[in-house]
């Protein structure tokens, strides 16, 4: 495995000036209250960062997340108000993200299709397929107590979605660094041809990638759904371009063969707080979208510096697989 | 290129082929060479697959439905809520030649052009939701300035006649938008001077923002008293703010939505009021005054049938003729049961 | 021998991409073949093909620019504002074009000189670009003049004028990349990044010229949409980015760097925009149309990958049967077909 130590420096030190900036000009940000809830908002985000970890440590991207996350959601949603019941509906969301993952994955290892390129169609046929599906979108409301427990409910004081989080990252960190599958991951990621050389089934770690990414949306989008106790057919508006820039700015390359769940639980973190920070600092709501672009472009400056300095060389090669290592 | 030269016969094969099966197909297609007498009305809401159009579309539906055979309504919205894209489907439906289009405009001047152009080939140009700048017909929901009104009436009547309030908005690009803000700090401006705006946050169409964006407000705001939530997403998702803060009834929420929604708010009491229209009959009443306008009986003062809605007068206003759906309903945990929708 | 043939199927699909499109639509609706919708299908595509070929640009040598969309706007809205501020008109379209043309150049010089990957540099100045405009504009709309409405609404010969700058902007890229050094040395960067990247300095400048040109169109395409709308506001071209990568890609333009033409380019706009006209003019219901075009995606990525090598195969396979002769080449292990490995 590969642990670049650079980047997740580099967005500590971020955050730890957001912080400082905050707990100086708006101290109020360090409620408990908020941070339970930042806590939670950050929970749901690293969940979805683990998906994307998975796919890009590969060497793929996937851009139909947020339509997977949609219809994920809206499948659970309809399960839990059809009374089934929260583990059940869970379930069902789950197995929903997992096939739609497994679609991304036959196109991507069978069909050898560039993953930028399947996941773009698969995310236009996934998102007009669920408006086609749904009659022209869908509003459930009034999910079931049991239900939004998931997404509001506390065990001794830690929000579920927050439990969620820990257990996955753990799962995912144990998994990525100390099996043979995660070493894989890895492996596929830095030099596919390599690793096929060294008797590793790339295209099943890669499809297995998707999958993953699959499953981690459908959870994701059951503890948003939870949370909210309504579900809305565009649920996942903003959630692909989220899932790319909390891999990577969590230190994920896009080159493939680096990434950790440390960087991702880091960066969601990042991300969450520069939006609640914009609230709580009293800046002009006009100006979020370019500051959290300027922020996004500073962290990764200085991730880059970082790496420099280290003596890392970045890789020429396009961010898409060439031809001959597809083979 | 040989390769090229066999690449055309195949193609022209598989054309043939593809074009035999979607012939046969039962879509909306078949329409599209419709009988003449019929008239072909297209209705353009602002974006495609959003639950609340899904609400208007009903009510289209249901005026199809009555008219019967001598009316085709064609449904068709962009995927993206951006005037380039509605401008396309007006002119494709221009080409198609359809004999009124009805849009809800995404940008009024946007979209000025391409009805110009509507207007020029001989079709009908109304708008309804989202004015435009070229129509002959203007449906209107509400009127902003009495929207707005009822709106801060509600919030001076939950949190006095001093206190600061926030906005949470879809975005500050929607015309509807900035108009019924505009109508919101009109009315405080006149009756309500005390009560301060202190931010106005955009959340889309997403829930999910508007609900941490509330949570951020509150707290980042301790004295904000109250939340005007005017876009259909964001009520709901600020309601849930505020109740899984623990502040249901300290923290006022006011706005707009569908009561289905909203219902269980009221229920627990953290939504004392909301302003409502109906969508669906704002589809309904779209579609029957398309039918009077390609007849010819929009005429300023002169009512016209509109079905189960009874008949309506266009009135004159600056850019040609309007008639307004309803004058703001407000609805209290009394009435939302009644309505399912 | 498989190059050449991987280098020519694009055109060939897509010429046959474009026959079942037309004969398809045409059969669904009778107002299809009109003159007058075939070129009002192509005026509407127009900024986006435009955009289409700077995409072109930056794909050639193994990059991506997700930010179009937003330099689209945010050109726009300088336009417009400029204009609603007294500034002369001409001048005002300029200055428009030379915001597309500082954009490319932030976007190009974190890739060339910082070295960080374009996808990720593009999502965040695709995020700080619109923003930008968003907050300088306050989300209003501005009133383009109609002075500059020829541009986007006129005709010539009866030829819509967005057309007319289509043709042009491809004439003058066409040039720039088949007939000229700059053009060689593009293919080359993005074909071999490595040996390119011994002659560091120059690799940097062509990558960022790439960037450079794809804002620069990016504001040529938002000086022509603009004057089509006759207005300015923060969200146009929403989504724009992606669908230039999808023309990019249905136009047989490797996302690896080093392979494709703008005829490519140039075919897949006119086959996406007549295929959504059609659908869209026969009244389907605009979520097929959002599946269709991304099934035509998928299916074209999948002739592309798989077609030359099974071409490749048929004509190896000639060979052998020619004469009688047992030539190895059948069973050559370099055939691309097999999968050798698993």
């Amino acid at each position: 495995m590969y642990r670049d130590r650079s980047s997740q420096i580099s967005i500590a030190v971020f955050l730890g000036i957001v912080l400082a900036v905050l707990a100086l000009l708006a101290p109020r940000f360090f409620d408990p209250a908020n941070l339970g809830d930042l806590g939670t908002s950050v929970a749901i985000t690293a969940v979805v960062g683990l998906g994307a970890l998975a796919v890009i440590a590969t060497g793929n991207i996937d851009v139909s997340a947020g339509a997977i996350f949609a219809i994920s959601g809206v499948a659970g949603a309809s399960a839990a108000d059809a009374g089934l019941g929260p583990v059940a509906s869970l379930a069902i969301a789950v197995l929903t993200g997992a096939v739609l993952g497994a679609v991304n994955g036959v196109l991507v290892t069978l069909l050898q299709i560039p993953s930028i390129i399947a996941t773009l169609g698969t995310a236009s046929v996934f998102s007009g397929g669920l408006i086609f599906l749904t009659d022209g979108g869908l509003w459930i409301v009034g999910l079931p107590k049991d239900y939004t427990w998931l997404g509001q409910g506390s065990v001794l004081g830690v929000s579920v979605p927050i439990l969620f989080a820990v257990v996955l990252c753990v799962l995912s960190a144990l998994l990525l660094t100390q099996t043979p599958a995660g070493r894989r991951i890895f492996a596929v990621g830095s030099n596919a041809e390599a690793a096929r050389l060294a008797g590793i089934n790339a295209k099943l770690v890669e499809g297995a990638t998707f999958v993953i990414n699959g499953i981690a949306l459908g959870i994701a989008s059951t503890l948003t759904v939870a949370r909210l106790g309504q579900a809305q057919t565009n649920l996942g508006d903003a959630i692909t371009i989220l899932a790319i820039t909390v891999a990577v700015v969590g230190g994920t390359s896009v080159f493939g063969g680096t990434g950790s769940v440390l960087g991702i639980v880091l960066a969601a973190a990042l991300v969450e707080l520069t939006r609640s920070a914009l609230t709580f600092l009293h800046l002009d709501p006009l100006w979020s979208e370019s500051l959290q672009g300027l922020f996004i472009l500073a962290a990764l400056v200085l991730s880059v510096v970082q790496r420099r300095r280290a003596g890392r060389r970045l890789r020429p090669t396009s961010i898409f697989r060439t031809e001959a290592s597809r083979a | 290129m040989k390769l090229t030269r066999y690449a055309a016969v195949l193609g022209a094969g598989l054309a043939l082929a593809l074009t035999g099966c979607t012939m046969g197909s039962p879509d909306g297609a078949t329409g599209s060479g419709g009988d003449d007498d019929q008239i072909q009305i297209a209705i353009i809401p602002k974006i495609n697959g959003i639950p609340y159009y899904q609400a208007v579309e009903k009510g289209v539906q249901e005026a199809a439905d009555e008219l019967g055979a001598d009316v085709e309504v064609i449904w068709n919205g962009p995927s993206t809520a951006e005037a380039s894209a509605q401008v396309q489907i007006i002119q494709n439906m221009i080409n198609a030649k359809v004999d009124v289009i009805a849009v809800a405009a995404n940008d009024p001047a946007a979209v000025a052009p391409a009805l110009q152009q509507a207007e020029d080939a001989g079709i009908k140009v109304m708008s309804w939701d989202g004015d435009a700048d070229v129509r002959e017909l203007f449906v209107q929901l509400i009127d902003a300035n009495e929207f707005g009104a009822a709106l801060a009436d509600q919030m001076a009547e939950q949190v006095g006649e001093d206190a600061d309030v926030a906005v949470v908005t879809s975005t500050l690009t929607a015309p509807n938008q900035s108009a019924w803000l505009e109508g919101i700090k009109a009315r405080i401006a006149e009756a309500h001077p005390g009560l301060n705006i202190v931010t106005t946050m955009e959340s889309g169409e997403d829930q999910e923002l508007a609900m941490n964006q509330t949570k951020d407000i509150i707290r980042a705001y301790p004295d904000v008293k109250g939340v005007f939530a005017i876009t259909t997403a964001a009520l709901p998702g600020a309601a849930q703010a505020v109740e899984s803060l623990g502040l249901s009834g300290e923290i006022a929420v006011v706005g707009n939505s569908t009561p289905n929604a909203i219902k269980q708010y009221f229920d627990s009491g953290t939504l004392k009021s909301a302003v409502l229209w109906n969508p669906i009959d704002h589809g309904y009443l779209t579609v029957y005054s398309a039918l009077a306008l390609a007849k010819g009986e929009v005429v300023e003062g002169e009512a016209y049938d509109a079905g189960r809605l009874g008949s309506y007068t266009p009135q004159a206003d600056a850019t040609s003729l309007f008639v307004m759906l309803s004058a703001p309903l407000v609805f209290t945990s009394d009435n939302i049961g009644d309505y399912d929708f | 021998m498989r190059k050449r043939i991987a280098d020519h199927l694009p055109t060939a699909v897509l010429v046959v991409l474009l026959v079942v499109v037309v004969i398809a639509m045409s059969g669904l609706s009778r107002h299809f073949l009109a003159v007058s919708n075939l070129l009002s299908a192509i005026q509407l595509a127009a900024p986006l093909g435009i955009i289409a070929i700077g995409m072109t640009f930056v794909v050639l040598i193994g990059g991506i620019d997700l930010s179009v969309g937003s330099t689209f706007a945010l050109s726009a809205i300088a336009i417009g504002m400029l204009c609603s501020a007294g500034v002369p008109l001409a001048l005002a379209a300029v200055l428009g074009l030379l915001v597309g043309v500082l954009c490319g150049l932030l976007n190009g010089v974190l890739v060339s000189a910082l070295g960080l990957p374009s996808i990720v540099v593009t999502i965040a100045t695709m995020a700080g670009y619109r923003g930008l405009a968003l907050a300088i504009s306050g989300g209003s709309s501005f009133p383009i003049p109609a002075d500059l409405a020829f541009l986007g609404q006129g005709y010539v010969a009866g030829v819509p004028m967005p057309v007319i700058i289509l043709v042009i902007v491809f004439a003058v890229a066409a040039v720039m990349l088949m007939t000229t050094p700059y053009g060689d040395r593009l293919y080359a960067l993005g074909a071999n990044p490595v040996a390119l990247r011994f002659a560091a300095q120059r690799s940097r400048r062509l990558t960022l010229s790439a960037y450079v040109v794809a804002g620069f169109l990016s504001a040529v395409a938002a000086l022509v949409y603009g004057t089509m709308v006759s207005s300015a506001k923060s969200n146009f071209g929403t989504g724009y980015e992606l669908a230039a990568v999808t023309i990019v890609v249905v136009g047989g333009v490797a996302l690896t760097g080093g392979r494709g033409s703008l005829w490519g380019a140039l075919l897949a706009t006119v086959v996406i925009a007549l295929l959504q006209n059609g659908l869209s003019i026969s009244f389907v219901p605009t979520e097929i149309q959002t599946m269709f075009v991304g099934g035509a995606l998928i299916l074209t990525a999948v002739i592309y990958r798989w077609l030359p090598p099974l071409l490749v195969a048929g004509r190896r396979r000639d060979t052998v049967v020619d004469g009688g002769r047992t030539s190895s080449t059948a069973t050559h292990p370099a055939t691309p077909t097999k999968e050798t490995t698993q």
